[in-house]
């Protein structure tokens, strides 16, 4: 008797806890890669080509640099909204 | 508390009344009393330990609706913060974009009256594309 007694009132232990955190979602935009430099393929080249080739790096560069300062923003403001 | 989620709350209050009424009847009936009190006591212990176990689940269903509440505003905030930040990565990435293209058509205006004049050596494209492969 006593030990039916113990099983049930031990049944009360078994507690799951119902609550899942679900870990914030992550904009597609912050998880694409940063693309590769453009090279320059030829021997030859004009000053104008070279300069277009650089700056278009420099284009990839400050977009690339934008998508980093927007992940330091995403964290911030998800640790933020975690600590409330 | 498993066995509150598949038993009805009230089979606890009616085995805890079971027992009293199981004492009573051992007191009144002489007989019964050996199997009366021991039933007895033992249904008013397991209707006194389930009843605090329903008052405590309650509780706790009542603090995991909280939290549930809680990450429920959490989860909006942080779809308006992502909202936020893809429109402002979009449009700056758009920004960038218009300042290479007018960087663009100024060395395609300027610049390209030197083309002719400024040779380009050899060693500045293997420099140049060291530096952008970072090899």
């Amino acid at each position: 008797m006593i030990k039916y007694i113990a099983i049930l009132l031990l049944a009360g232990c078994a507690t799951a806890v119902p609550v899942k955190q679900v870990f914030p979602s992550v904009p597609e935009e912050l998880l694409k890669p940063c693309p590769a430099l453009t090279t320059i393929e030829t021997q030859e080249i004009k000053l104008s080509e070279l300069l277009n080739i650089v700056s278009a790096n420099y284009t990839k560069y400050y977009q690339c640099s934008n998508v980093l300062e927007a992940w330091t923003t995403w964290y911030k403001e998800n640790k933020k909204i975690s600590e409330e | 508390m498993w066995i509150l989620n598949w038993l009805p709350d009230w089979l606890f209050y009616v085995m805890f009344l079971a027992g009293v009424l199981s004492l009573v009847i051992g007191k009144i009936l002489a007989n019964t009393r050996l199997y009366a009190y021991p039933a007895g006591v033992a249904l008013i212990i397991l209707g006194t330990w389930y009843s605090g176990g329903i008052a405590k689940d309650k509780e706790w269903k009542e603090k995991v609706a909280e939290v549930e509440a809680k990450l429920a505003i959490a989860q909006q905030a942080s779809a308006k913060v992502n909202e936020k930040i893809i429109t402002k990565v979009i449009t700056k990435n758009q920004i960038i974009k218009l300042r290479g293209d007018d960087i663009v058509k100024y060395i395609d205006k300027e610049v390209i009256k030197y083309d002719n004049t400024c040779k380009i050596p050899i060693e500045v494209i293997t420099v140049h594309n060291m530096a952008a492969k970072h090899d």
